[in-house]
């Protein structure tokens, strides 16, 4: 039955299952398919929380996502929506423990370094292995205003827009918060001085 | 058992169901509501700020204090500057909190909200509310009317040479008079009184109206008018000297002060 569900359900967008999904539980659950992995990932990488927590939060935000389908709004992409839920549940869920921590994953070392290099001329003439180090190195320092932006933008590939809609803020300020932790990889990677936000 | 499973099976388990649209309605109209409430208010703040800063007795500002500096200082509505920032702070919340509040820059909404409520405001002051919501204030809460508008303070210092308050009785018969007004932050009733020498206003004098008076106080309550002026006057320069030097026969001469 669930397959026959899967089925229908693969030619829908995540916004016309969102609306469907209200009355229909097979439509949420193939929302919860295409999100998972990657809310798990995006908590992850916020938090590198370990895999039972990550399970929590997950859980979590799925259920408030399901909670709140009625405030889901049209005009906005779901994906965008369901990020700034996970977002803001990972957020709360940690400021219970009033700890959140803040290291970049391993494996997530490569991705973003792939990803800034874009973006940073310079970095292409570095060696690479120490460029690693060094970025990481200057995003522990970033606070988490900064990390949060830059790991929509580098690691989950998000555009302005969509990091303005998740995060809240105006489009301006998503640019501005990411020119400024960049400017500060610059610095870092030009061996200048590190000034801290 | 995979997380799928386990967040539908609790779904059903706790008869979970999404929150009805209509909360989500009634908050997001609530917001956009208390904006407009306070949005008005803040317009309503800029209509009486407009209306005491017009009506600031710059006819006789020369009068009251040493210089226009000071005395702007002095008679600037401070309350109602502090409660406009009040609503424009509040209200920049509230549009922050909308839906779509969290779209738009602090600068395009500071922007926003001082524009709109400056805008809106100047359209009650023109509406004549500033006045009206004064007058108001000053009938039904005399105690504290200089709060609000502190040129009440200013203009209450007969040891100064200056009187206003609303008049209750008026006793006339020319050329001289008394007309009795009630300033309660002076203590209440006080007596002006006229002679054939005073300039009395050119619309008269009548019941309820508010007035202010220039001369000096002589005891027991008791204050000699050399001049006595419309409380609210929207010219700018003291027209009263012009009219002393233009046409001094009749100036000192005592208008006929009708009784309504």
């Amino acid at each position: 039955m669930y397959t026959f569900f899967m089925t229908v359900y693969t030619e829908h967008t995540d916004e016309s299952l969102a609306s469907i999904a209200i009355d229909n539980h097979d439509a949420f659950g193939v929302l919860i398919g295409r999100y998972e992995q990657k809310l798990y990932r995006y908590v992850r990488r916020i938090t590198d929380a370990s895999h039972e927590e990550c399970e929590d939060i997950l859980q979590e935000i799925f259920l408030k996502t399901y909670r709140y389908l009625h405030n889901f709004d049209p005009s906005l992409s779901f994906s965008s929506w369901i990020y700034s839920i996970a977002h803001n549940e990972t957020i709360s869920h940690f400021r219970k423990r009033s700890v959140r921590p803040h290291t970049i994953r391993e494996e997530d070392g490569g991705i973003y370094l792939k990803n800034i290099e874009a973006d940073l001329d310079m970095a292409k003439e570095l060696d690479r292995a120490q460029l690693q180090i060094q970025v990481k190195e200057v995003l522990k320092k970033l606070g988490p205003k900064y990390k949060d932006i830059l790991i929509l933008r580098y690691l989950e590939e998000k555009s302005y827009q969509e990091i303005s809609d998740i995060l809240k803020l105006p489009v301006k300020t998503v640019g501005t918060r990411i020119n400024r932790a960049k400017k500060q990889l610059h610095q870092v990677l030009t061996e200048e001085p590190l000034v801290t936000p | 058992m995979d997380i799928k499973q386990k967040i539908l099976e609790k779904i059903q388990q706790d008869n979970m169901t999404p929150i009805p649209a209509w909360r989500f309605w009634i908050q997001g109209s609530g917001l956009w509501v208390l904006s407009g409430l306070l949005l008005i208010l803040g317009a309503f703040g800029v209509a009486s700020i407009l209306y005491i800063v017009t009506k600031n007795d710059w006819d006789i500002f020369s009068e009251i204090h040493e210089s226009k500096f000071t005395h702007i200082i002095s008679t600037l509505p401070y309350l109602w500057l502090c409660l406009f920032a009040i609503m424009l702070v509040l209200l920049y919340i509230d549009i922050k909190h909308t839906k779509h509040g969290y779209r738009y820059t602090a600068f395009v909404v500071v922007i926003g909200v001082v524009g709109a409520s400056i805008a809106f405001g100047i359209g009650l002051h023109l509406m004549g509310f500033g006045q009206k919501i004064d007058s108001i204030i000053a009938t039904k809460d005399p105690q504290h009317a200089h709060l609000f508008n502190p040129r009440l303070q200013a203009l209450s210092r007969p040891d100064k040479g200056i009187l206003t308050g609303r008049v209750t009785i008026i006793e006339f018969t020319a050329p001289t008079g008394k007309i009795y007004v009630e300033n309660p932050i002076l203590g209440g009733r006080w007596i002006i009184i006229i002679q054939p020498t005073t300039i009395l206003p050119d619309d008269g004098i009548r019941i309820n109206d508010r007035i202010r008076a220039l001369g000096e106080d002589i005891g027991d309550q008791q204050f000699l008018a050399h001049i006595i002026l419309p409380f609210n006057t929207l010219g700018l320069g003291p027209q009263w000297k012009h009219r002393d030097v233009d046409d001094e026969e009749t100036s000192f001469a005592p208008h006929p002060i009708p009784l309504f």
